[in-house]
């Protein structure tokens, strides 16, 4: 009996211990997600919202930072677009729409723009957005000592930069100021509206220079402005899990008009759930795109609205490093590879074979070449010339999702030809970092295209160390006149020729075009497609 | 002595029906994945141009997964896999944990002291932590996988083998070796290893099933198996997407079945064992 | 008692120091230095300017050097800077124990609250309906990978009936408050109960067995007490100190099984955020959580063991 008693003692103290766990485990967690409701950086909030929705925006990764000058992925363009602002926005028709700029001119030589920034614009401290602002801007982004601004590379256009971004100072400066609200940029060749702003401008985005520019610039990347950043786009900063949760609100002084939701909420949804979610109603737009044949088990679904882009593409393509594999191997490759299986089965039909980087049916569609089919034969040829080892390995970066499938399939293909492919599956910014440093010799990346012929110029840029490490300067240069040429005969001449080119020495092996279904539920309107989703004229229910 | 000892553990193991039943579906499993893609001729890798995600039909009595290959074969090939990790990071962890076990516990002193903090500190870091890391420092192969479940399954089979050791050694038998002068080596293999190596058995069995369970879960966050290569984790990944999940059970369903019987017969093999072995822990 | 646990607490000292060697060395035999990962996602960068990034970063320093240096840190609490998100690892693991903590110990929570009676009343009926569920349920919960029960648990509940969330731990948009919390707490909670119960189930009717046949509850029985109370109010009580042995056990799987958990239900933990470093090589956080689980591992074993003594006076304290 007195070993009961005792025991009887433990029993109390046992369960007490038990009941106050989860008691203060309920407590804990009550006072640890508190501070998601007020803004801690003094932003203006919109009180008076018109409308209390709340959108939450899905992205199976997570973005990396909210610093806006490293858009290395298209998991960070998304919410780092919709807190800083930049000068145009793109049209899914290809077009470019005013943003920051509300006008501008081309001279007459197509050297010097001019643009005129809207004078309603401001910072979500208050402050107005001016000149000062973008000068600053585009003065640290070529900063040499701000080394991790990937948007670096695409001010190598402008005068007095060098070809890889940073400031000349032999040069006279690329941007200028002569008011508050005027901006000329100066280029090195010729250019236009749809291959300036549309491919360029998307990665100059504004940062308020007032708050910014006591910080020593090679400090600026990890600075704490960036966790509660102050931006001057169409939503305001609230609160962040990191690689969780991005909660934003709509910016009611927003010159283009404040956004119809209260809240705009990035999360981060485990690919595994991400259509569940959405059928569950629970999310109301998603990256990445979904593919057809998910696009084809979700019709009738009644949360979720499907609309099939055909203006707008994604390419998918090879990337091969150039320095190391000869034309005569990535034309191997390019033989083996059985493209229309993939179109035909992986893609349900809903795209095509590429055979060049201009979307199918546009009016840049003019290189005329026909897809031959797969050819074993000539692939083993070609290999055998150029001296390949049967069963040499390629090393391959994939990121997770369809790309996982090509990947296999292409496995099976090229080792049918004597290449064996070792495919690793890595996270997209991985794949994007190892390819540049030689970790990967191959990777597979998709790319949305614009009706802007020479959109993926950078690309092909021999000067810096490209996806492909391209070595031939013929594309790029020839990209830079064909942005110049006014023309329309003589330009299409001149694009013929470069596709013409590209399919001869493969550069990238081109894979298919496919459309991009726009995904969302029936409460927002208007398309969700990073890179084109201009929060501010969404409709919402 | 030990040969009786062996029949009467055959006997009471032959007395549990269901440890039975675990056993024989086991070894018809292993005949099947071992020998059917032989005498079929099955290819798991090959891809059929005509039809992806197909149902089953004459061709592919499972159908296709999404890229076209036939599905039969991968479940066959997967199961292989499957085992194969099961049993072979099993053994890797036996034959690590095993010997230090025995000379912490036989030895003493040093020897036990540095096994056992080593023990420690694998243990303190969560077993499935530990391997994603280990997976991500060293790219994901089957040798990687079978080598760092092995590995990190090391420390539970030597505390194991560690307690037994230590309530033999100081045993009556052992000591009068000891006394007249037989060798160090001798004594652990003639009276140590027999008399402290019984829960190691039981145990064998539930470290396979957790074995094929970890693979699967690392396959589900894309760390485990890599296509081409089948296993029946990366098979049951493609059920991630509800629409796979909902509408094309043939996907899914039978590496899932196969997965959770395998598992279920291991683990009634494991208690068949332990009943026959420690009559006291009966039911 | 007190020299107990500080005896305890400074023998943990030396684990924790291998624990910290073990996971350094394992995160600098990772291919490509954390320069080198900088360097290729800004582009052009001489070398140079590589060799200057890492004198900055320390990386020029031997192994034994940076070790030291990273302890040194690491023990003020400096876990350093997420090379993803250039934000301190500290912080963003404290954003994340709260949620953590949350599902782990609510589950630990159900599943005791579950197991217990049906390991008591599978030990008082052997062989009966009860225990033939009680030893399906642990069967279940130990040979069916958890990603599975996920989906199928996300599949009838949030698809089909709509009923609990699939994903995060409030509403989108929504302030922090109670009731939304535990409705997305019910499927992940069950994913890890479900699993756990296995194990305490069959400590309970393990250890209720056990007891039961003792003595002084034949006693109790021979002197008319009826069996219900016999079974509360002595075995249960007796049974309680494996059973929180057991709980101890199983924390290290409990984290484990977290991690796909809060993966599949977007749940915005430490697992979560360890799948986010690994996918992206993120080795500072890396190292930071793995030294981070592991202490708290470490801690919760040493507070099971004072507790195990303090509840059971027959255990001493040297």
């Amino acid at each position: 009996m007195r070993k009961g008693i005792i025991r009887n003692k433990i029993f109390k103290k046992g369960f007490g211990l038990l009941l106050t766990a989860a008691v203060v485990s309920a407590t804990f967690m009550a006072g640890c997600s508190g501070g998601g409701a007020t803004s801690d950086n003094g932003a203006v909030l919109s009180d008076e919202a018109s409308n209390d929705a709340v959108i939450t925006y899905a992205q199976i990764a997570t973005w990396d930072t909210l610093f806006p000058w490293s858009k290395s992925n298209y998991y960070s363009i998304g919410p780092t677009d919709k807190i800083f602002d930049t000068l145009t926005v793109s049209n899914i028709d290809g077009t470019v729409s005013p943003r920051a700029a509300e006008s501008w001119e081309f001279s007459e030589d197509g050297l010097t723009v001019t643009v005129h920034l809207n004078k309603n614009s401001k910072w979500h401290d208050g402050e107005p957005v001016t000149s000062a602002d973008w000068l600053w801007t585009f003065e640290t982004i070529g900063n040499p000592e701000v080394t991790t601004a990937t948007s670096k590379s695409y001010l190598n256009i402008l005068r007095g930069y060098d070809s890889s971004g940073n400031i000349d100072a032999s040069e006279e400066p690329g941007v200028e100021a002569p008011d508050d609200y005027t901006l000329i940029f100066h280029l090195d060749s010729p250019s236009s509206e749809v291959p300036f702003f549309g491919t360029a401008g998307m990665y100059y985005a504004v940062m308020p220079k007032h708050l910014l520019e006591n910080i020593a610039p090679a400090d600026l990347v990890s600075n704490e402005f960036f966790t509660h950043p102050i931006g001057s786009g169409p939503c305001t900063f609230i609160s962040e899990v990191s690689g969780q949760e991005l909660t934003m609100g709509a910016f009611k002084d927003y010159y283009l008009g404040a956004p119809k939701f209260s809240k705009l909420i990035y999360r981060v949804v485990a690919s595994a759930n991400l259509t569940t979610s959405m059928m569950a109603g629970e999310i109301d737009a998603c990256y990445p795109n979904i593919t057809p044949d998910e696009a084809k088990d979700l019709e009738g679904v009644d949360s979720i609205t499907v609309t099939k882009n055909t203006d707008v593409t994604a390419l998918m393509f090879v990337s091969l490093n150039n320095e190391k594999y000869e034309p005569a191997i990535r034309k191997a490759v390019n033989y083996a590879i059985d493209k229309q299986m993939i179109v035909d089965q992986l893609l349900l039909g809903e795209g095509s074979v590429a055979t060049s980087t201009a979307i199918p049916g546009s009016v840049n569609d003019v290189s005329g070449i026909k897809y031959e089919g797969r050819d074993v034969e000539k692939a083993k040829e070609l290999l055998k010339e150029a001296g390949w080892k049967d069963g040499d390995t390629i090393k391959c970066a994939i990121p997770t999702g369809i790309r996982e499938r090509i990947a296999t399939i292409m496995q099976q293909n090229l080792e049918e030809v004597g290449i064996n492919l070792e495919v690793i599956t890595v996270d997209a910014a991985t794949m994007f970092t190892g390819i540049k440093d030689g970790t990967y010799d191959m990777a597979i990346i998709t790319s949305n295209l614009s009706p802007n012929p020479t959109s993926l110029k950078s690309l092909y840029n021999s000067e810096v160390v490209t996806f492909g490490h391209i070595t031939d300067p013929y594309y790029y240069n020839t990209m830079v006149e064909i942005e110049g040429i006014q023309d329309k005969a003589a330009r299409e001449a001149k694009l013929k020729e470069l596709y013409e080119k590209m399919d001869e020495d493969q550069p990238y092996i081109l894979l298919y075009h496919e459309y991009i279904f726009n995904i969302t539920s029936p409460r927002i309107s208007g398309p969700s497609i990073v890179g084109y989703d201009k929060v501010w004229t969404w409709e919402v229910k | 002595m030990k040969q009786k000892r062996k029949t009467e553990f055959f006997k009471k193991f032959r007395k549990h029906k269901l440890a039975n039943v675990g056993l024989i579906i086991i070894i018809i499993e292993i005949l099947m994945v071992t020998f059917l893609p032989i005498i079929l001729g099955l290819d798991p890798y090959s891809i059929d141009s005509t039809g992806f995600n197909q149902a089953p039909c004459a061709k592919h009595i499972l159908g296709t997964d999404d890229i076209g290959r036939d599905l039969f074969a991968r479940v066959l090939y997967g199961g292989r896999v499957s085992l194969i990790v099961g049993i072979c990071s099993t053994i890797i962890s036996i034959i690590i944990g095993l010997p230090l076990g025995i000379l912490a516990g036989y030895y003493r002193g040093i020897i036990e002291n540095i096994v056992m903090r080593l023990a420690d500190i694998f243990m303190s870091i969560p077993a499935m932590v530990l391997i994603l890391v280990i997976v991500a420092v060293f790219e994901p192969s089957i040798i990687t996988i079978i080598v760092v479940i092995g590995i990190t399954g090391w420390t539970g089979v030597a505390k194991l083998i560690y307690g037994n050791v230590l309530s033999v050694r100081n045993k009556e038998y052992v000591e009068a070796a000891r006394a007249i002068g037989t060798k160090d080596r001798e004594i652990i293999m003639r009276y140590v290893l027999p008399n402290s190596i019984a829960p190691l058995w039981m145990s064998v069995a539930f470290r396979i099933s957790q074995a094929i369970m970890t693979e699967s879960g690392l396959s589900f966050l894309g760390a485990g198996i890599q296509s081409p290569q089948a296993s029946w984790g990366n098979i049951i990944y493609a059920a991630q997407n509800l629409v796979v999940l909902t509408k094309r059970w043939w996907v899914w369903v039978p590496a899932g079945v196969l997965l959770m019987i395998t598992i279920i017969c291991i683990n009634l093999v494991g208690e068949g064992i332990r009943d026959a072995l420690d009559p006291k822990m009966k039911r | 008692m007190v020299k107990y646990v500080i005896k305890r607490l400074l023998l943990a000292i030396p684990i924790f120091i291998g624990i910290t060697i073990f996971v350094f060395v394992l995160s600098n035999m990772a291919p490509g230095s954390p320069a080198d990962i900088i360097a290729a996602s800004s582009g052009e960068m001489s070398e140079e300017a590589l060799e200057e990034l890492k004198v900055s970063m320390g990386l020029d320093k031997p192994v034994v050097v940076r070790y030291f240096l990273w302890l040194n840190d690491l023990c003020s609490g400096d876990l350093g800077t997420s090379t993803r998100t250039n934000q301190p690892v500290s912080q963003m693991i404290g954003q994340r124990i709260g949620p953590s903590l949350t599902l782990t110990l609510t589950s630990v929570v159900v599943a005791l609250l579950i197991s217990i009676p049906l390991g008591v009343i599978a030990a008082i009926k052997p062989y009966s309906f009860w225990d033939n569920l009680s030893s399906a349920i642990a069967f279940i919960g130990t040979s069916t990978p958890n990603f599975f029960i996920s989906l199928v648990l996300i599949y009838i509940f949030s698809v089909k009936l709509g009923i609990f969330p699939s994903q995060g731990m409030y509403n989108s948009g929504e302030m922090a408050n109670f009731p939304s919390l535990c409705r997305h707490l019910v499927l992940p909670v069950i994913v890890m109960a479900i699993q756990m119960m296995g194990n305490f189930i069959k400590q309970t009717r393990g250890s209720v067995l056990e007891v039961l046949n003792e003595e002084y509850i034949k006693t109790a029985r021979a002197k008319g007490i009826k069996e219900i109370r016999v079974t509360i109010k002595h075995a249960l009580r007796n049974a309680l100190i494996p059973i929180v042995t057991s709980v101890g056990l199983t924390v290290p799987f409990l984290i484990g099984g977290a991690v796909i958990t809060e993966q599949i239900f977007s749940w915005p933990g430490i697992g979560s955020l360890m799948i986010q470093s690994i996918s992206t090589r993120d080795y500072n956080a890396i190292m930071g959580i793995t030294v981070m689980i592991s202490l708290a591992v470490i801690l919760v074993n040493i507070f099971l063991d004072v507790l195990y003594s303090y509840l059971d006076p027959r255990i001493s304290y040297e």
